[in-house]
């Protein structure tokens, strides 16, 4: 038996989470700014890091590795997500209207009460993705697969 | 504070080592599996383990317990019997790490005896809060307890309190006060 993950965290006084070292200097500052609009951020690694309430509005995190993250009540309308390991990662509230979430891992990922209106989910894998009070209206959810766990999930619209 | 976060094998249980980096004391909340990495963690920082701290003992939590006595004979495991003993539904005790002081709140309802550790502004809430769910429990009236025991005892922290579950990423009280679906009045 071994560890799936393992995480550290260095808490400031206050309770806040310092940003990991392997964070870029230059995506820290934007970080410590409040705002990654549009931001290239494809293939990095923010594993874990603490990015709640951030805009990321149109930022492009292609095949970034997001496992673990928290971005729960963050901005991620028109996203690029495509291909970014998104598993165990806390998204709860966030707004991933429009986003591009295609062939994405969502393994165990919390999305409850995200707005998914209009994102795009072919491919994803959806496997115990927490998809409860969410709102997934317009999808699209073509090969899209895995049995994620849906309670009170608005499915309007949808396409699979 | 530096808090090292370990999700393990043993269905995805959380384990969490503590560290004063001052004083080099360390605390291991649950023990889901005792593993080399957990070991190299407390090697690498020089730190000295000082006890293990258990949310709740189902076996996803508590597996490693056997291993990780044998390699620290004589470890001291809280809460304590005493607490236990207890019945005021509201007991708490208190912790000592290094130069901080831990709480230790009573958080029944996934099991009676569950437990959380309020530590530095970060709390620890084993299977009874979890980023945007509870715990399971096995009746209604368990299920009544244990959200009466997260509004009362969890959700009255400071809202920039950071959880840390026994299952899961971490999340945080203002997060869930406006978003667990559990939660809503």
């Amino acid at each position: 038996m071994s560890e799936i993950a393992m995480l550290k965290y260095h808490i400031n006084a206050g309770g806040i989470i310092a940003l990991p070292d392997y964070v870029d200097k230059e995506i820290q500052e934007r970080i410590q700014q409040g705002t990654l609009i549009g931001a290239d951020l494809r293939r990095k690694n923010l594993r874990g890091v603490w990015l709640a309430g951030i805009n990321l509005e149109g930022a492009d995190l292609s095949g970034a590795d997001l496992e673990f993250v928290v971005l729960s009540n963050a901005r991620l309308h028109k996203c690029n997500l495509e291909k970014a390991n998104l598993k165990r990662a806390n998204l709860i509230g966030a707004d991933l209207t429009e986003a591009n979430l295609k062939d994405a891992d969502l393994y165990y990922a919390r999305l409850t009460s995200a707005n998914l209106q209009k994102a795009n989910l072919q491919g994803a894998n959806l496997q115990r993705t927490i998809l409860r009070c969410a709102d997934l209206s317009y999808t699209i959810l073509t090969n899209a697969h895995g049995e994620p766990i849906i309670d009170r999930t608005k499915m309007e619209g949808i396409i699979s | 504070m530096i808090v090292y976060h370990f999700c393990t094998s043993i269905n995805e249980a959380n384990a969490y080592i503590l560290i004063d980096p001052e004083t080099k004391q360390a605390l291991l909340i649950d023990v889901p599996e005792w593993t080399p990495m957990m070991e190299q963690v407390l090697v690498e920082q020089q730190a000295q383990l000082k006890g293990v701290f258990i949310t709740h003992e189902h076996y996803d939590h508590i597996s490693g317990l056997q291993k990780l006595r044998q390699r620290y004979n004589g470890l001291k495991q809280y809460p304590e019997k005493d607490f236990f003993h207890n019945t005021n539904m509201n007991k708490t005790a208190t912790l000592k790490l290094g130069d901080y002081e831990g709480q230790i709140i009573s958080l029944p309802g996934h099991t009676p005896e569950s437990v959380g550790l309020y530590i530095d502004g970060i709390i620890f809430t084993g299977d009874a809060l979890f980023a945007g769910s509870v715990g399971g429990t096995i009746s209604s009236l368990q299920a009544k307890q244990q959200i009466e025991a997260i509004k009362t005892k969890i959700l009255t922290l400071p809202e920039n309190t950071l959880i840390f579950p026994g299952h899961g990423p971490i999340t945080l009280v203002s997060t869930e006060k406006k978003y667990n679906p559990f939660l809503q009045p």
